[in-house]
């Protein structure tokens, strides 16, 4: 366990920006029901023992070892074992004359209230004190306490409105929660408080309590030391051990606090010693952004001899700095809908992707802005009965009539239009759109020689996701600043699914006062309003309507006034740019392009609770909003690099559906978890067993049964985190399922074949273009990677026992064969387990060591599969230029018999897993797979950008990896409209950081930051930005050499073979 | 902003967006009776509410509105001819088509009586009601004529191609013919200029595909048919005409390398079989 939480004097002072949410126990942490306990336990086992005859009594040395911090049940076999009394089990319902374990456990329980009763609860005033406090600042609490009489004991000490979630023995029984050590009671008090266990701190005095958090991967395990059993607790995990909680401190300066709280949940130092170069440059940038616009139209118009005033339209174009504005590449722009928009397009005709020609639904996906849980998708405002103004809520979808599942699309918060807010738009305008990546803004400029101009501006709050604004200025209507702000409007309403979940909306219009600001000079005070929109979302997976807390959220954010809203939207996004952005100093159309597909995968992804990335996001309703191997393959390790929580959330939307996915595996006559090739509510398969092909005809879709490596892709995504933010406690704790389940899956998937190898027969890889083939190379190659991983973490931590327990309690999943070696038994030591684990873990490196790869020693390349060199030798060239449709050229039969390939999957395992394959072998295989691939998919281009980068064939890689970009800017797909590609995105990103960069992220357990860039001349230099092991990094590729800036020691090596340097902290590595 | 204000809730009117002139040109191979095709020239004249003006495809020669093409010149001489009109051009076929027997072309009243069916023939026109009865002449915005042969416009047949461009004067045109009755099928062909580069396959990719697709011609009315087909798009056309079709290729009157590619293979097809239907050319620009 990381300390990060430093020591003043005796007292520890926590970093509670660092932390969402606190959970307690109860006894010996909260009150000293821990005395009542032991006096209780005492009187019980010296009693049982005396009446046996026996000399032996009941110690405080056997309540700290045997029992403390358990269940009754659990302590009253773990004394009676020690002691050698052998009783029944009894059952939870017997009466406490009778002599069982649980008969015994009641009467203990009836001692314990007669203590209860004569001494009362006794509550520590440390800890009285810090809980307060942690509530005055807004952090949710939660107590879990094996003890029946939690509730009462809260409520007798008058605690129990200080905690959202309270998990006791009795809930625990009734959900079949296991007891400390087990995590799962402090998982759900996490998942009750809906924050991730990574970002919450656990206090507990028992050993057993300091474990269960260690294993369950929480941010800070604090241990309550009051017995003298430092070093133990220590041992078991805690990262901070304090004889009291009154040792505990906040930071002084509470405002800040609270501050951090509401604006930064996620643990991202900042790095203190900034380059200045760059800095320099993002000063000037500033100065460029669409919000500087709105305080100089704002004060511009304030003043009616204001120069811009009185120009014409085209000249106020040039004043007001929109031509320098629309080449910046922060600024994505396009025209609006309205008139000519001459000067704009004459601007854009010079651009490097014309926006002009875009269908308006592709314009209005580009356009969206979401803040990871509520998408508005980006039409003009007048163009909201159009449909292209829907709002999608992330995760939110309904069961229709086929039994699929699709993403809700809601009707827009801006209808109806906002009131007191029109304008003329006639053909004599320029109608100007800036989405304004910087600051998560999307404005819009309508100017015209004979009237005022219009403004609009909304943004998603990043930092308060669920809260929408909408912001109109329109001189001519607005009134008087000394009108006191009114609400004109104020609609609430609820969308139910049939799946359970619901959203809740509250909407309101309001005329307020807004303050102009401009770079640097402070701020100045405007008499006009801005008509404003405030729209709050609320979602509830299950139970009643949240439509209260979306009044509550609304209410609220209006009272911090649009102002503040905007800075802080603006510091909210800053902070995410800081960790992520990357700049090709040397093309800036390329940078606007990266950074547009970073900003919509910052956008789509929640950063707590649970995050389901559909294939088109939150930005359309294409692809259903159907969960693939796209968000975990594609879209994960760009945010597991620049913004953990968010990763880590996308795999929350994995593990809260695991038993869905050992339902599955089980149903396929297989052990361990099969995650569905897609996924929506409940994680059952929800892929479409038939479809409509480009004739009309109704065909088979057969990749909900065959396309099985995204059981592999999940567990690869898992291992991203944790290699990224060097967090292994997550894949040792809660995401160990994730490793293990899935290579379980995997061991009892394969076939031994004749020859004695392992195969995998009857699936479909990336390459769709053929289906139903036999040990398709990515297939077995993650199949293969999984394993290893597996054994690995099996053979380390199999004694813990914890996944495979939980798939003996909740499926009873066996082997077909009726061999059963499924699960471990509760009953089974840990050493007992361990043996099984090691013996389990042996056995999948032997399988994976004996799977099919199809390399071919004499040609040097990997078969696709098995088969597919004999199919006719097509080249990409025999058909056409790619990107192609090789389905639409060949017809569906042809394409099948033939080498061309919709993607290559030998080239997605280089991409994912070089580690597993021969790195020397790289250049032939794409050179070979290059020549057959159509890039009928749009996850191909990215990838071979990435590859090309990765081996030295710079130009062709940047020519790949504009296409790319192209893909969504260019609306190569032609479905743009339903939604932007956000694997596409995480693709683009991965050929720049693990391509171009040549960041190599793929060994285990690595402490060392290696990179091998590759930098065409024409970019000049290549500025990343993000997060290693949680230090922050920003590395400036050159194509001569590298500087590397981190804010902390770093280990680094840079290319292949290299020494590893010590990059020093606060300062540069050149 | 002052003066008539527009809601930002408001809806932009799809025909405030043609600007074409306010005629048609009538083209005719030489030979051609042209009155033989007053039925349907007044029909389309009439849906689209322009006057027609007549070219005479005798010889090359351009005098004020009077515009005359050689029969039987290369393609890109007529092209480029009818490339100079900036109004929309109706290239009627050489002769009726082969063993028609009775035509009749559906036209709109403006009596209230849009499903009414009204007959034209050489020198006399028919109206009659789909019971059966005769309406009153007065409420028709036909002039009319008499005679035995008829010509029945069943369908108007539009390709499409997926840009605004056409999309948005697709939609203009469906709805003036709907308006008069006439039932409008738009084709949307597959081809190797208008197929996405990249290209997914069956299931969810196809499903969004036809869904941005019909998204584009949104403002069609609900009845009119939207298909699409794959292969070359003037086979394609041409496979899909049927007697009484009127075929509308929306062009943009450039008549470059690799543009016009359907015209052009109209207007050079030996058997000129695709002209024996007739042809509305309507520019975009």
């Amino acid at each position: 366990m990381v300390r990060r939480h430093f020591s003043a004097g005796n007292n520890f002072v926590l970093a509670v920006d660092r932390l969402d949410a606190a959970i307690f126990d109860l006894d010996g942490v909260i009150t000293d029901t821990a005395s009542l306990h032991e006096a209780a336990w005492k009187k019980l086992f010296d009693y049982e023992l005396s009446s046996r005859g026996m000399e032996r009594r009941f110690t405080r040395e056997d309540y700290l070892q045997y029992v403390d911090g358990k269940s009754r049940r659990d302590g009253v076999k773990s004394f009676l074992a020690v002691v050698g009394i052998d009783l029944p089990e009894g059952s939870p319902e017997d009466s406490d004359t009778i002599e069982s374990i649980w008969g015994i456990a009641k009467r203990k329980d009836e001692y314990f209230l007669e203590e209860l009763k004569t001494v009362g609860p006794r509550p520590y005033p440390g800890t009285i004190r810090l809980l307060k406090r942690l509530h005055a600042i807004g952090m949710p609490l939660g107590v879990v306490s094996a003890s029946r009489n939690c509730k009462r004991i809260l409520s007798s000490a008058e605690l129990i409105n200080l905690f959202q979630a309270i998990v006791d023995g009795e809930e625990a029984l009734s959900m079949g929660l296991p007891g400390k050590p087990d995590p799962a009671t402090f998982l759900e008090a996490a998942r009750r408080i809906g924050r991730l266990p990574e970002r919450t701190m656990i206090v507990e005095d028992a050993i057993a309590g300091v474990r269960a958090g260690m294993l369950g991967g929480f941010g800070l395990v604090v241990g309550v030391d009051r017995v003298g059993q430092r070093d133990a607790l220590e041992k078991g995990g805690a990262g901070i051990v304090v004889s009291d909680l009154g040792l505990l401190d906040l930071p002084g300066n509470y405002k800040n606090i609270i501050k951090r709280l509401t604006r930064d949940r996620y643990n991202i130092p900042s790095i203190e010693d900034r380059p200045l170069p760059y800095s320099q440059r993002d000063a000037a940038e500033d100065s460029l952004n669409s919000m500087n616009i709105l305080w100089r139209i704002l004060e511009e118009y304030n003043n009616p001899d204001g120069t811009i005033v009185k120009a014409p339209v085209e000249q106020r174009f040039n004043l007001l700095g929109l031509d320098k504005i629309i080449q910046s590449a922060w600024v994505f722009t396009t025209p609006g809908t309205s008139g000519s928009s001459k000067c704009l397009e004459d601007l854009l005709a010079r651009h490097s992707f014309d926006t002009r020609q875009a269908s308006p639904r592709a314009v209005a996906s580009w356009l969206c802005i979401a803040d990871g849980v509520v998408g508005t998708r980006g039409a003009p405002e007048e163009d909201i009965y159009r449909a292209n103004t829907d709002v999608f809520i992330s995760g939110f979808y309904r069961r229709d009539e086929n039994g699929i599942d699709q993403l809700i699309e809601l009707p827009s918060w801006l209808v109806p239009s906002i009131s007191d807010t029109s304008f003329t738009v006639d053909r004599e305008v320029e109608d100007i759109r800036l989405l304004d990546m910087r600051n998560g803004l999307l404005t819009r400029l309508v100017l015209s020689d004979n009237d005022m101009p219009v403004f609009t501006a909304r943004f998603a709050s990043l930092m308060d996701p669920g809260i929408e604004v909408f912001i109109a200025w329109n001189p001519a209507m607005s009134q008087s600043h000394e009108a006191p702000p009114h609400s004109s409007y104020l609609d609430e309403s609820v969308t139910m699914s049939n799946l359970g979940s619901s959203v809740a909306r509250a909407v309101g219009d309001f005329t307020v006062p807004i303050e102009s600001q401009k770079s640097g000079t402070g701020s100045v005070n405007l008499s006009r309003d801005v008509t404003a929109r405030i729209a709050s979302y609320k979602y509830s997976h299950s139970g009643s309507p949240p439509n209260k807390e979306a009044v509550k959220a609304l209410l609220r954010a209006r009272s911090r006034g649009i102002t503040l809203l905007l800075k802080e939207q603006h510091n909210a996004w800053q902070d995410r740019w800081e960790h992520a952005d990357i700049e090709v100093s040397g093309d800036p159309d390329m940078t606007r392009s990266i950074r547009f597909a970073m900003f919509h995968l910052i956008s789509t992804v929640a950063s707590s609770g649970e995050a389901a990335v559909g294939a088109r996001g939150i930005s359309g309703p294409a692809y259903s909003g159907h969960v693939f191997w796209d968000s975990d393959v594609f879209v994960l390790p760009m945010l597991a690099a620049t913004h953990p929580p968010s990763a880590r959330a996308m795999l929350e939307y994995r593990l809260r559906r695991l038993d869905a996915a050992r339902e599955a595996a089980r149903q396929s006559g297989r052990l361990g978890v099969r995650f569905p090739w897609e996924s929506a509510h409940e994680g059952t398969d929800v892929t479409p067993q038939s479809g409509v092909d480009e004739h009309g005809n109704v065909v088979p879709i057969l990749t909900g049964k065959l396309e099985e490596h995204i059981t592999a892709d999940v567990a690869w995504a898992a291992w991203q985190l944790a290699s990224w933010t060097g967090r292994w406690q997550f894949l040792r704790g809660v995401g160990m399922p994730l490793i293990i389940e899935t290579a379980r899956y995997w061991a009892s998937r394969v076939e031994q074949g004749r020859d004695g190898h392992y195969h995998i027969s009857n699936v479909i890889g990336p390459d769709e273009y053929h289906e139903d083939v036999n040990d398709n190379f990515y297939t077995n190659i993650m199949a293969a990677w999984n394993l290893r991983r597996g054994a690995e973490l099996l053979a380390r931590f199999g004694h813990l026992g914890l996944s495979g327990r939980h798939v003996a309690n909740k499926t009873g999943a066996h082997k077909p064969s009726g061999n059963d070696s499924a699960a471990y038994p509760d009953s089974q030591s840990s050493r007992d387990m361990q043996g099984n684990a090691t013996e389990e873990a042996k056995s999948w490196i032997e399988i994976a060591d004996s799977l099919i790869d199809g390399y071919d020693p004499s040609t040097g390349i990997y078969e696709q599969f098995a088969g597919y060199n004999k199919l006719e030798p097509l080249t990409i060239a025999d058909i056409g230029d790619p990107p192609l449709a090789a389905d639409l050229i060949l017809g569906r039969e042809r394409l099948q018999a033939s080498q061309i390939i919709k993607q290559a999957d030998v080239m997605m395992a280089y991409f994912l897993v070089p580690e597993e394959l021969h790195d020397e072998l790289l250049q032939d295989n794409l050179d070979f797979y290059l020549r057959r691939t159509a890039h009928g998919s749009s996850l191909s281009p990215g990838v071979h950008a990435g590859l090309l980068a990765r081996a030295g064939r710079v130009d062709e890689a940047v020519d790949m990896l504009r296409l790319a970009c192209a893909i969504d800017i260019g609306d190569l797909t032609g479905t743009v409209g339903g939604g932007l590609h956000t694997a596409n995105f995480g693709a683009i990103w991965q050929a720049v950081v693990k391509g171009f960069a040549g960041i190599n992220v793929s060994r285990p357990n690595d402490k060392v930051l290696r990179l091998d860039p590759h930098i065409p001349d024409s970019w000049g230099t290549l500025t990343i930005n993000l997060l290693w092991h949680g230090k922050p990094v920003r590395l400036l590729c050159h194509t001569d050499g590298v500087e590397i800036f981190c804010s902390s020691p770093l280990r680094v090596q840079i290319s292949n073979n290299a020494p590893v340097h010590l990059a020093p902290p606060g300062g540069r590595l050149k | 902003m002052s003066g008539s204000d527009i809601n930002i809730g408001g809806i932009s009117d799809y025909s405030q967006d043609d600007q074409t002139a306010d005629i048609i040109y009538i083209a005719y191979p030489v030979g051609t009776d042209r009155m033989e095709w007053q039925d349907l020239i007044e029909a389309v004249s009439v849906s689209l509410s322009l006057h027609p003006r007549d070219i005479d495809i005798t010889h090359y020669a351009e005098q004020s509105s009077h515009l005359s093409l050689s029969h039987g010149t290369p393609s890109d001489d007529m092209l480029d001819a009818l490339s100079r009109l900036t109004c929309p051009v109706l290239i009627l076929p050489r002769s009726r088509l082969p063993g028609s027997g009775k035509h009749k072309i559906i036209g709109k009243s403006t009596g209230g009586m849009d499903e009414s069916l009204v007959e034209f023939g050489r020198r006399e026109q028919q109206y009659r009601h789909p019971d059966g009865t005769n309406p009153d002449s007065t409420n028709l915005e036909m002039s009319g004529h008499t005679g035995q042969t008829v010509h029945q416009l069943k369908r108007i047949v539009i390709p499409v191609d997926n840009t605004n461009i056409v999309s948005s004067k697709a939609v203009i045109i469906v709805n003036k013919f709907h308006s008069a009755g006439i039932a409008t099928s738009l084709l949307h062909v597959i081809d190797t200029h208008t197929r996405p580069k990249i290209w997914e396959g069956a299931g969810h990719y196809i499903e969004a595909w036809r869904e941005e697709l019909s998204a584009h011609h949104r403002g069609i009315p609900y009845s009119t048919k939207l298909d699409t087909a794959v292969g070359e798009t003037s086979s394609q056309v041409k496979k899909r005409l049927l007697s009484g079709d009127l075929l509308v290729i929306l062009w943009n009157r450039d008549t470059g390398h690799n543009r016009a590619r359907v015209l052009r293979e109209l207007l050079s097809d030996k058997d000129n079989a695709a002209l024996d239907i007739p042809v509305l050319l309507y520019p975009l620009r």
